[in-house]
Protein backbone atom coordinates (compact mmCIF):
# COMPACT_ATOMS: atom_id res chain seq x y z
CA UNK A 1 0.00 0.00 0.00
CA UNK A 2 1.59 3.54 -1.59
CA UNK A 3 1.74 6.58 0.85
CA UNK A 4 0.12 9.92 -0.75
CA UNK A 5 2.52 12.06 -3.23
CA UNK A 6 3.02 14.37 -0.21
CA UNK A 7 3.85 11.91 1.92
CA UNK A 8 6.47 10.60 -0.29
CA UNK A 9 7.94 13.81 -0.32
CA UNK A 10 8.18 14.16 3.12
CA UNK A 11 9.78 10.76 3.95
CA UNK A 12 12.25 11.61 1.34
CA UNK A 13 13.35 14.60 2.85
CA UNK A 14 13.58 13.15 6.39
CA UNK A 15 15.84 10.43 5.16
CA UNK A 16 18.05 12.84 3.59
CA UNK A 17 17.85 15.19 6.73
CA UNK A 18 16.05 18.31 5.36
CA UNK A 19 12.91 17.83 7.07
CA UNK A 20 11.70 20.90 9.82
CA UNK A 21 10.66 19.82 13.31
CA UNK A 22 6.71 20.47 12.03
CA UNK A 23 7.30 18.11 9.31
CA UNK A 24 8.57 15.28 11.14
CA UNK A 25 5.68 15.66 13.41
CA UNK A 26 3.46 15.62 10.53
CA UNK A 27 5.11 12.66 9.33
CA UNK A 28 4.27 11.07 12.92
CA UNK A 29 0.70 12.10 12.93
CA UNK A 30 -0.07 10.64 9.65
CA UNK A 31 1.56 7.23 10.71
CA UNK A 32 -0.55 7.21 13.91
CA UNK A 33 -3.59 8.01 12.33
CA UNK A 34 -3.08 5.38 9.55
CA UNK A 35 -1.82 2.35 11.09
CA UNK A 36 -3.22 0.27 8.30
CA UNK A 37 0.62 0.93 6.32
CA UNK A 38 2.73 -2.20 8.41
CA UNK A 39 5.92 -1.50 7.17
CA UNK A 40 8.98 -0.38 8.29
CA UNK A 41 7.77 3.21 8.40
CA UNK A 42 4.72 2.94 9.91
CA UNK A 43 7.10 0.91 13.06
CA UNK A 44 9.63 3.55 13.42
CA UNK A 45 7.43 6.67 13.26
CA UNK A 46 5.41 4.84 16.01
CA UNK A 47 8.22 4.23 18.04
CA UNK A 48 9.55 7.86 17.81
CA UNK A 49 6.05 8.81 19.03
CA UNK A 50 6.25 6.62 21.70
CA UNK A 51 9.62 7.74 22.93
CA UNK A 52 8.98 11.54 22.97
CA UNK A 53 6.01 10.38 24.68
CA UNK A 54 7.96 8.91 27.51
CA UNK A 55 10.27 12.13 27.58
CA UNK A 56 7.39 14.18 27.74
CA UNK A 57 6.04 12.21 30.72
CA UNK A 58 9.37 12.81 32.84
CA UNK A 59 9.76 16.03 32.66
CA UNK A 60 9.75 18.50 35.83
CA UNK A 61 6.72 20.32 34.90
CA UNK A 62 4.92 17.44 34.52
CA UNK A 63 5.23 15.78 37.51
CA UNK A 64 2.00 15.77 40.00
CA UNK A 65 2.86 17.70 43.15
CA UNK A 66 0.50 15.19 45.10
CA UNK A 67 3.38 12.79 43.98
CA UNK A 68 5.95 14.80 45.36
CA UNK A 69 4.29 15.56 48.65
CA UNK A 70 4.60 12.72 50.46
CA UNK A 71 8.38 12.60 49.88
CA UNK A 72 8.92 15.84 51.25
CA UNK A 73 6.64 14.96 54.42
CA UNK A 74 8.43 11.41 54.80
CA UNK A 75 12.07 13.59 54.61
CA UNK A 76 10.45 16.09 57.45
CA UNK A 77 8.62 12.98 59.32
CA UNK A 78 12.55 11.35 59.59
CA UNK A 79 14.42 14.58 60.40
CA UNK A 80 11.66 15.38 62.96
CA UNK A 81 11.89 12.10 64.60
CA UNK A 82 16.02 12.31 64.37
CA UNK A 83 16.04 15.97 66.24
CA UNK A 84 13.39 14.68 68.74
CA UNK A 85 15.77 11.26 69.75
CA UNK A 86 18.47 13.59 69.78
CA UNK A 87 16.78 16.15 72.32
CA UNK A 88 15.72 13.36 73.83
CA UNK A 89 18.63 11.84 74.51
CA UNK A 90 20.43 14.88 75.53
CA UNK A 91 18.24 16.24 77.76
CA UNK A 92 18.51 12.72 79.97
CA UNK A 93 22.08 12.64 79.55
CA UNK A 94 22.35 16.04 80.84
CA UNK A 95 20.22 15.85 83.70
CA UNK A 96 21.72 12.17 84.42
CA UNK A 97 25.36 14.21 84.51
CA UNK A 98 23.86 17.02 86.62
CA UNK A 99 22.77 14.37 88.99
CA UNK A 100 26.04 12.51 89.38
CA UNK A 101 27.66 16.18 89.68
CA UNK A 102 25.34 17.12 92.66
CA UNK A 103 25.91 13.21 94.74
CA UNK A 104 29.73 13.73 93.78
CA UNK A 105 30.58 17.05 94.85
CA UNK A 106 27.29 18.23 96.81
CA UNK A 107 26.97 18.07 100.70
CA UNK A 108 25.00 14.26 99.90
CA UNK A 109 23.52 12.36 103.05
CA UNK A 110 23.62 8.89 103.62
CA UNK A 111 20.81 7.59 106.10
CA UNK A 112 22.69 7.62 108.64
CA UNK A 113 23.16 11.45 108.09
CA UNK A 114 19.70 12.09 108.50
CA UNK A 115 18.90 14.05 111.33
CA UNK A 116 22.08 16.34 110.20
CA UNK A 117 19.80 16.72 106.69
CA UNK A 118 16.48 16.93 108.20
CA UNK A 119 18.60 20.02 110.15
CA UNK A 120 19.67 21.35 106.80
CA UNK A 121 16.23 21.64 105.76
CA UNK A 122 14.69 23.23 108.99
CA UNK A 123 17.20 25.90 109.04
CA UNK A 124 16.19 26.44 105.27
CA UNK A 125 12.83 26.58 106.01
CA UNK A 126 13.18 28.67 108.68
CA UNK A 127 14.97 31.43 106.83
CA UNK A 128 12.24 31.39 104.45
CA UNK A 129 9.37 31.48 107.53
CA UNK A 130 11.31 34.24 109.05
CA UNK A 131 12.06 36.53 105.81
CA UNK A 132 8.06 36.06 105.05
CA UNK A 133 6.89 37.10 108.32
CA UNK A 134 9.77 39.89 108.73
CA UNK A 135 8.42 41.27 105.23
CA UNK A 136 4.84 41.27 106.16
CA UNK A 137 5.49 42.70 109.45
CA UNK A 138 7.11 45.15 108.00
CA UNK A 139 4.09 45.66 105.67
CA UNK A 140 1.62 46.22 108.54
CA UNK A 141 3.26 48.18 110.38
CA UNK A 142 3.75 50.77 106.73
CA UNK A 143 0.18 50.20 106.31
CA UNK A 144 -0.47 51.34 109.66
CA UNK A 145 1.44 54.54 109.02
CA UNK A 146 -0.57 55.32 105.72
CA UNK A 147 -4.03 54.36 107.66
CA UNK A 148 -4.90 57.64 109.06
CA UNK A 149 -4.00 59.24 106.21
CA UNK A 150 -6.06 57.19 103.91
CA UNK A 151 -9.41 58.04 106.42
CA UNK A 152 -8.69 62.11 106.07
CA UNK A 153 -8.62 61.56 102.17
CA UNK A 154 -11.95 59.99 102.36
CA UNK B 1 1.06 16.92 59.67
CA UNK B 2 -0.71 17.86 62.69
CA UNK B 3 1.13 14.92 64.59
CA UNK B 4 4.03 16.69 63.58
CA UNK B 5 3.08 19.93 64.64
CA UNK B 6 2.13 18.71 68.14
CA UNK B 7 5.33 16.62 68.34
CA UNK B 8 7.86 19.69 67.59
CA UNK B 9 5.86 21.71 70.13
CA UNK B 10 6.45 18.96 72.99
CA UNK B 11 9.96 19.02 71.86
CA UNK B 12 10.14 22.71 72.32
CA UNK B 13 8.12 22.90 75.47
CA UNK B 14 10.24 20.27 76.60
CA UNK B 15 13.48 22.13 75.72
CA UNK B 16 12.59 25.77 77.11
CA UNK B 17 11.54 23.83 80.71
CA UNK B 18 14.57 22.19 80.74
CA UNK B 19 16.55 25.31 79.85
CA UNK B 20 14.78 26.86 82.76
CA UNK B 21 15.56 24.49 85.40
CA UNK B 22 18.59 23.94 83.90
CA UNK B 23 19.94 27.66 84.83
CA UNK B 24 19.83 27.43 88.43
CA UNK B 25 20.93 23.99 88.30
CA UNK B 26 24.20 25.23 86.20
CA UNK B 27 23.88 28.26 88.57
CA UNK B 28 24.42 26.08 91.52
CA UNK B 29 26.93 23.78 89.93
CA UNK B 30 29.24 26.47 89.08
CA UNK B 31 30.11 27.27 92.57
CA UNK B 32 29.71 23.95 93.93
CA UNK B 33 33.35 23.78 94.09
CA UNK B 34 34.10 27.22 95.21
CA UNK B 35 34.88 27.32 99.16
CA UNK B 36 33.82 30.50 99.83
CA UNK B 37 30.28 28.91 99.17
CA UNK B 38 28.21 26.75 101.17
CA UNK B 39 26.72 24.03 99.27
CA UNK B 40 23.68 21.81 100.17
CA UNK B 41 21.58 19.34 98.20
CA UNK B 42 18.80 17.42 100.16
CA UNK B 43 17.80 14.52 97.45
CA UNK B 44 14.53 13.20 96.96
CA UNK B 45 15.40 9.96 98.56
CA UNK B 46 16.81 11.65 101.84
CA UNK B 47 12.97 13.14 102.10
CA UNK B 48 11.67 9.81 102.13
CA UNK B 49 13.74 9.26 104.68
CA UNK B 50 12.37 12.23 106.88
CA UNK B 51 9.31 11.12 106.76
CA UNK B 52 9.93 7.39 108.45
CA UNK B 53 11.72 9.34 111.34
CA UNK B 54 10.69 9.78 114.94
CA UNK B 55 10.74 13.64 115.47
CA UNK B 56 9.54 14.87 118.90
CA UNK B 57 9.68 17.61 120.61
CA UNK B 58 7.71 21.25 120.11
CA UNK B 59 4.57 21.83 118.30
CA UNK B 60 6.47 23.59 115.77
CA UNK B 61 8.12 20.30 114.81
CA UNK B 62 5.30 18.29 114.13
CA UNK B 63 4.01 21.52 111.51
CA UNK B 64 8.08 21.27 110.23
CA UNK B 65 7.84 17.41 109.60
CA UNK B 66 4.03 18.38 108.19
CA UNK B 67 5.97 20.20 105.31
CA UNK B 68 8.87 17.98 104.94
CA UNK B 69 7.25 15.17 104.24
CA UNK B 70 5.55 16.94 101.23
CA UNK B 71 9.30 18.14 99.64
CA UNK B 72 11.20 16.49 96.98
CA UNK B 73 14.14 18.04 97.02
CA UNK B 74 16.51 20.93 98.69
CA UNK B 75 19.65 23.16 96.96
CA UNK B 76 21.05 25.40 98.79
CA UNK B 77 23.83 27.83 98.14
CA UNK B 78 25.34 30.36 100.42
CA UNK B 79 28.15 32.94 100.94
CA UNK B 80 28.99 35.07 103.89
CA UNK B 81 31.94 37.22 103.53
CA UNK B 82 33.94 39.64 105.83
CA UNK B 83 32.88 43.14 105.79
CA UNK B 84 34.87 43.73 102.55
CA UNK B 85 32.81 41.52 100.62
CA UNK B 86 30.05 43.60 100.20
CA UNK B 87 30.75 44.24 96.27
CA UNK B 88 31.52 40.74 95.80
CA UNK B 89 27.91 39.73 97.24
CA UNK B 90 25.93 42.05 95.61
CA UNK B 91 28.06 40.64 92.68
CA UNK B 92 26.64 37.19 93.03
CA UNK B 93 22.70 38.29 93.95
CA UNK B 94 23.49 40.43 90.06
CA UNK B 95 24.27 37.29 88.55
CA UNK B 96 21.88 34.94 90.21
CA UNK B 97 19.29 37.45 89.04
CA UNK B 98 20.35 37.85 85.56
CA UNK B 99 20.98 33.81 84.73
CA UNK B 100 17.68 32.35 86.15
CA UNK B 101 14.62 33.59 84.19
CA UNK B 102 12.55 34.66 86.92
CA UNK B 103 9.82 35.83 84.67
CA UNK B 104 8.81 31.95 84.98
CA UNK B 105 7.85 32.45 88.92
CA UNK B 106 5.27 34.24 90.29
CA UNK B 107 6.73 36.61 92.70
CA UNK B 108 5.51 36.09 95.98
CA UNK B 109 7.61 38.78 97.80
CA UNK B 110 9.95 41.15 96.76
CA UNK B 111 11.55 43.36 99.82
CA UNK B 112 14.48 45.43 100.67
CA UNK B 113 15.19 46.23 104.27
CA UNK B 114 18.55 48.05 104.12
CA UNK B 115 20.93 47.02 102.33
CA UNK B 116 19.28 43.61 101.59
CA UNK B 117 17.42 42.45 99.09
CA UNK B 118 14.69 39.15 99.27
CA UNK B 119 13.04 37.58 96.86
CA UNK B 120 10.67 35.15 97.26
CA UNK B 121 8.95 33.42 94.20
CA UNK B 122 6.94 30.36 93.67
CA UNK B 123 6.13 27.94 90.36
CA UNK B 124 2.85 26.87 90.54
CA UNK B 125 0.18 24.33 88.97
CA UNK B 126 -3.28 25.18 89.94
CA UNK B 127 -3.25 25.90 93.34
CA UNK B 128 -0.10 23.53 94.40
CA UNK B 129 2.68 25.31 94.55
CA UNK B 130 5.89 22.81 93.13
CA UNK B 131 8.79 25.15 93.84
CA UNK B 132 9.54 27.36 96.49
CA UNK B 133 12.59 29.72 95.11
CA UNK B 134 14.51 32.74 97.44
CA UNK B 135 17.21 34.87 96.35
CA UNK B 136 18.37 36.91 99.34
CA UNK B 137 21.47 39.14 98.89
CA UNK B 138 22.73 42.13 100.84
CA UNK B 139 25.65 43.38 103.17
CA UNK B 140 28.05 40.88 103.00
CA UNK B 141 25.89 37.81 102.23
CA UNK B 142 24.25 35.70 99.55
CA UNK B 143 21.72 32.62 99.65
CA UNK B 144 19.82 31.00 96.70
CA UNK B 145 17.82 28.29 97.71
CA UNK B 146 15.27 25.69 96.14
CA UNK B 147 12.57 23.37 97.50
CA UNK B 148 10.72 21.55 95.01
CA UNK B 149 7.39 19.35 96.14
CA UNK B 150 4.45 19.91 97.19
CA UNK B 151 4.61 22.98 99.58
CA UNK B 152 2.03 24.40 101.25
CA UNK B 153 2.65 28.46 102.01
CA UNK B 154 0.82 28.93 105.03
CA UNK B 155 2.39 26.17 107.29
CA UNK B 156 5.87 27.29 105.76
CA UNK B 157 4.89 30.72 106.89
CA UNK B 158 3.65 29.69 110.70
CA UNK B 159 6.92 27.88 111.60
CA UNK B 160 8.62 30.72 112.47
CA UNK B 161 5.95 31.96 114.14
CA UNK B 162 5.51 28.82 116.24
CA UNK B 163 8.94 28.27 117.02
CA UNK B 164 9.47 32.11 118.31
CA UNK B 165 5.93 31.25 120.47
CA UNK B 166 7.97 28.14 121.55
CA UNK B 167 10.91 29.80 122.40
CA UNK B 168 9.13 32.30 124.38
CA UNK B 169 7.48 29.73 126.72
CA UNK B 170 10.67 28.08 127.19
CA UNK B 171 12.02 31.18 128.27
CA UNK B 172 9.29 31.96 130.81
CA UNK B 173 9.49 28.35 131.86
CA UNK B 174 13.05 29.42 132.72
CA UNK B 175 12.30 32.43 134.41
CA UNK B 176 9.85 30.37 136.63
CA UNK B 177 12.48 28.20 137.83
Amino acid sequence: MGYPPQIEKLLEKYWAAETSVVEERELRQYFILHPEHTDAHTAYFLLLQEESEVEASIRPESINPAILRPLWKRVVSIAAAIALVATAGFLIQNQLSQNKTMHQSAEVYTEQDADKAYAQAKEALLLVSRKMNATQSKAAKKIHIVEPYTTILK
Amino acid sequence: MKKLIFLTIAVFGMASAYAQSDAISKYFDKYMEDERFDMVYISPKMFELFASMNIEGEDAQGEIMDIVKDLKGLRVLSFEGDENSADEALGFYKEAKGRIDLDSYEELIVARDGDENVHIMVKSEGDIVSELFVLIGGGNEFTMLSFVGNIDLKKVGKIARMLDIDAMDHLEHVDEK
